[in-house]
């Protein structure tokens, strides 16, 4: 497995989390509800300016090591964000559409899932501890 | 246990009995990321009783003095903090281990046991499990499995079991549990305010009962104190010397006031503190859950698992098991609390806060040992040859200078505690006493050439 093959990979997840984030936010903006336009702002921009920092230490990365430290932790960021938005999109707080809160569940299941298995993808390929 | 195959020659003198490297140096292969440590410290104030502290200020302050109070408080904390996690990220070892220079080895025994393991490891894991078990008895109330008893019961074990993985057992949970948390706590913050009117009111509100600046500074140091004094226990496992010192600065001066400041803009505003039920009444059932699972989590994994390196500091047990003893000890003591409806935590938190604010003395004595006495007393100014602990070096068994110093720091910081003065909080007067006791006792003790060590220790393979 090369080092390119693995950079492709991991810039692949974190382009899919930007890709995500500004599908959460777009729907924020467009539920015409105030309170779900806050909330989804402040998951969909800081995942988004996450995932563009993670994209350029992976451009910048020489090593394996920082190629795995790079991937690994913002994958586990991603995971966390993800949680916390599906456990909170439920709330009767938030009165955004059942079709909004639906389409913002499965953006929230794809950045559960698919940084989970680039966590041990990563792992995998690049030998670094998940705890780095 | 072997130090592993990357191992430098000088590691491999060590035998990680107790695991974890609890006792020895940790070695550059299991170093970890600034990142990393930033996020197990931020796990550790990822609690919800951060936010009932913070509620204190709210009663007793305007919105700009709270404002104040905390940005001062969380200076002083970054200082303290900083400085013993240097300590830490120089010698890769833990608070107890790098005490004894300052304490002697039996020194530091008594001063982990007493102060560390009984606590942090037993007191507040007790307290925030049994926490805990009221939050989740007031999401779900009328549930047996959510009774403050039972819940108490599998929430002490939960948290027990990432502790006793060992410090990737914190790590992985940091990492998942912390960036999420404080979106659910602000989210919590604002849902409780919004219910309540929303955030117009906030600069023109008056608290309940207005104090001076200096209660919200000594309150909000009080919070963290504690913490401030350990940080070595993570940053040992820092790459380069000064990272854990930055990863707390950066965690105490941005994240741990975002907590309190919003734990006291909720009062200010509400008149309650109670985010779990303004949580659940707005709707947030899953989330209120998630904030109090993953928060008390974070928290009191990092609690047994250091009252466990200072118990190790003594013992040649495994520390996994040593965690599950704690963690089981005061798992049992929250459950009967929440079992025995007579039962109070009142007198038993009263007296660990007692103890909290006597605490920043063992912080103290060894600050003053590490960045006065061994550099200027002693010639070592280069940090890495200041303490030593490599197998067959000479320690002293017991360093009475430094114990004696602790007890002066710790009374003075005790009575101002209990007199409830306005002025500077007792822990800061706990560490200031002990440093310049310290250095007067080292500096008197050599002008009479009286010896203020007594007895010789030396280092075995296995750090103890």
């Amino acid at each position: 497995m090369t080092l390119e093959n693995v950079k492709s990979r991991i810039v692949t997840i974190l382009g899919l989390t930007l890709l995500v984030s500004l599908v959460i936010t777009a729907l924020g903006v467009a539920s015409g509800d105030g309170r779900t336009q806050v909330f989804f702002s402040m998951v969909g921009v800081p995942m988004l300016l996450g995932a563009l920092v993670g994209l350029a230490r992976v451009r910048m990365a020489g090593s394996e090591t920082a190629l795995g430290t790079a991937g690994i932790q913002h994958h586990w960021i991603t995971m966390s964000f993800a949680i916390a938005f599906l456990s909170l999109l439920p709330a009767s707080f938030f009165t955004a559409s059942a079709a909004v809160k639906g389409v913002a569940g499965v953006a929230a299941v794809i950045l559960l899932l698919v940084p989970a298995w680039g966590l041990f993808d990563t792992r995998r390929a690049t030998g670094v501890s998940l705890s780095v | 246990m072997s130090m592993g195959e990357n191992a430098t020659s000088e590691e491999q003198a060590f035998v990680d009995v107790a695991g974890d490297f609890a006792a020895i140096p940790v070695p550059q292969s299991q170093k970890r990321s600034p990142l990393n440590l930033f996020f197990v410290y931020a796990g550790v104030v990822a609690v919800v009783a951060a936010i009932f502290a913070g509620g204190v200020l709210g009663r007793i302050h305007s919105f700009q003095d709270m404002v104040l109070a905390v940005f001062l408080g969380s200076i002083i904390l970054a200082v303290i903090g900083a400085l013993t996690g240097y300590i830490g990220g120089v010698t890769g070892c833990s608070t107890y281990v790098n005490t004894r220079y300052a304490f002697g080895r039996i020194g530091s025994w008594v001063v982990g046991l007493a102060l560390i393991t009984l606590t942090t490891g037993i007191g507040w894991f007790a307290f925030e499990t049994w926490l805990f078990g009221v939050i989740v008895n007031q999401i779900v109330p009328g549930n047996v499995f959510f009774s403050i008893g039972v819940a108490s019961i599998w929430g002490g074990l939960l948290m027990t079991t990432t502790a006793m993985i060992g410090y990737k057992g914190l790590s992985w949970l940091s990492y998942l549990a912390v960036p999420g948390w404080f979106l659910l706590a602000v989210v919590g913050i604002w849902a409780a305010v919004d219910q309540s009117g929303g955030f117009g009111s906030l600069l023109t509100t008056q608290p309940a009962d207005p104090k001076p600046l200096v209660v919200g500074i000594t309150a909000t140091v009080g919070t963290y104190i504690a913490g401030a004094i350990i940080t070595a226990d993570v940053a040992r496992f820092a790459k380069k010397p000064a990272d854990g010192s930055i990863s707390w600065t950066v965690q105490v001066l941005t994240l741990f006031p975002l907590l309190v400041i919003g734990g006291g803009i909720l009062v200010l505003l509400t008149g309650s503190d109670n985010i779990a039920v303004a949580m659940a009444a707005a709707g947030m059932g899953v989330g209120v859950f998630f904030l109090a699972i993953l928060g008390q989590w974070t928290t009191n994994d990092n609690n047994v698992y250091s009252g466990a390196l200072a118990v190790s500091n003594v013992v040649k047990w495994k520390k996994a098991y040593i965690t599950l003893g704690l963690g089981i000890i005061g798992t049992a003591y929250a459950a009967y609390i929440g079992f025995t409806s007579y039962g109070s935590f009142v007198p038993f938190y009263n007296f660990i806060v007692t103890l909290g604010s006597i605490l920043p003395a063992m912080a103290g004595v060894y600050i003053a040992d590490f960045y006065v006495v061994q550099p200027f007393l002693n010639g070592r100014l280069d940090p890495k040859t200041r303490y030593d602990f490599r197998p067959g070096t000479k320690l002293p068994e017991l360093n009475v200078a430094g114990i004696l110093a602790l007890v002066a720091g710790a009374s003075v910081g005790g009575m101002i505690n209990e007199l409830a003065l306005p002025v500077l909080p007792g822990a800061i007067w706990a560490l200031v006493v002990s440093i310049l006791s310290y250095l007067i006792l080292i500096l008197a003790c050599r002008a009479i050439h009286i010896p203020y060590t007594t007895g010789v220790h030396v280092q075995a393979p296995t750090g103890l």
